[in-house]
């Protein structure tokens, strides 16, 4: 933690801090442009993985997990990619890399096992809704969900301090985190996610999902898949899933529940599939 | 109240439709009052989806009266209305509430 008296509290302390956040690992950028090659096989793909053994080990753990469910044992990665195919491999490389971001030490208005639970059951939420909405990369959602409130270790991290103080005032008053950063910091966690995303160089689909959850109407084009996670963040909320850091849940935006068209025979279906693999998804991702 | 898995019936419901087998056999007719018996008997036959009347599906109202029957929910229910303090109001934010309580009783089945 550096944050100390003189610590710059502005939009602008922000945008120079972030240059300083942990980038991504080469892997995952490597991964990331043979995906969007059209010429890619699955063994230059696994070339790639293969110098990575951790990598490998984790990502043939989280094939053959009960998780995903595949019938017959996974014992490549050129058989995993075959699987589950290019886009659900990259988005799995990155979930399995961004993990150790969420390691930091945290506080005890800050907990990071929480907050680490309020991230996968997101995660799980977006990926189950995703499914039912008829969405072909659900990988990406649940990716999406995963580091929806990313912004906030990026608080945690460079503004400890007035962070805990917006911690501390959300408990107090009973209010969302993002009021209390809003009160204390002027600036909340969906803006610096957002930061970071383009930081990161990551899809558009994805900056929006973690910029727009709070404001899912204002992602325009990709309002569905903000909406997604903004929906994903209230069920997991709403199921007690770890915590955010505040004890309250956020209003539904009904145009976004208008343009999602899903039933409440859905959000009764994904609620109970969040549930049934919450602890199982827990496990697997910190393994 | 439309269709409901079969799992979440429950006595006393009414059928808005026919039930039928697999085999598309008549099983139970419109109008029939669920006993605990007639459940089973569609579950044993395979239904895995009915149509039940308006009524059947439970208020918020009603769930809160049962979940308030069983004191091991009573601090889970305390969250819950927490959280949802300042949302309750509103209709979509009522249903899910609705829907979380009712996973709680049923969880604790």
């Amino acid at each position: 933690m550096n944050s100390t008296a003189t610590t710059e509290v502005s939009w602008e302390g922000v945008l120079s801090k972030i240059r300083t956040f942990p980038t991504l690992p080469m892997v995952v950028h490597k991964i990331t442009e043979l995906v969007s090659q059209p010429e890619t096989s699955a063994k230059d793909i696994e070339a790639v993985i293969a110098k990575d053994q951790v990598l490998t080990a984790k990502l043939l753990r989280l094939v053959n997990s009960p998780f995903y469910g595949f019938p017959q044992k996974v014992t490549t990665i050129s058989r995993a990619v075959g699987i589950i195919g290019f886009e659900a491999l990259r988005n799995l490389v990155f979930s399995s890399s961004v993990i150790n971001l969420f390691r930091s030490q945290g506080s005890d208005i800050f907990r990071p096992a929480e907050f680490w639970k309020h991230s996968v059951g997101t995660a799980l939420g977006a990926k189950e809704l995703a499914r039912h909405l008829g969405e072909k990369q659900v990988e990406e959602f649940f990716v999406g969900g995963l580091i929806h409130d990313i912004g906030k270790l990026v608080h945690e991290e460079y503004f400890g301090d007035p962070f805990r103080q917006a911690c501390s005032l959300a408990i107090r008053n009973d209010i969302l985190l993002r009021q209390a950063e809003q009160e204390v910091l002027h600036f909340t966690h969906d803006q610096t996610g957002g930061l970071l995303m383009t930081q990161w160089n990551l899809p558009p689909k994805v900056l929006a999902m973690v910029r727009f959850h709070h404001q899912p109407a204002e992602a325009r084009e990709y309002q569905r898949e903000a909406g997604v996670i903004h929906l994903a963040d209230i069920l997991c909320r709403a199921k007690g899933m770890g915590s955010g850091g505040d004890n309250k849940i956020p209003l539904l935006d009904q145009s976004t529940w208008n343009t999602l068209g899903l039933t409440l025979g859905d959000l009764e279906q994904v609620m109970q599939r969040m549930a049934e693999h919450f602890d199982e998804a827990v496990a697997f991702l910190e393994s | 109240m439309g269709r409901l898995s079969i799992d979440h019936v429950q006595p006393g419901m009414i059928l808005a439709k026919d039930a039928h087998t697999f085999r598309k056999q008549l099983l139970l007719p419109t109008g029939t009052a669920l006993s605990d018996k007639n459940i089973e008997m569609m579950k044993a036959w395979g239904v895995s989806e009915v149509d039940t009347e308006g009524c059947a599906e439970p208020s918020l109202e009603d769930v809160e009266a049962r979940l308030r029957e069983i004191p091991a929910l009573a601090a889970a229910n305390v969250a819950l209305d927490h959280r949802f303090s300042d949302v309750r109001d509103d209709a979509m934010m009522k249903e899910i509430l609705t829907i979380v309580k009712k996973q709680l009783l049923e969880e604790h089945k």
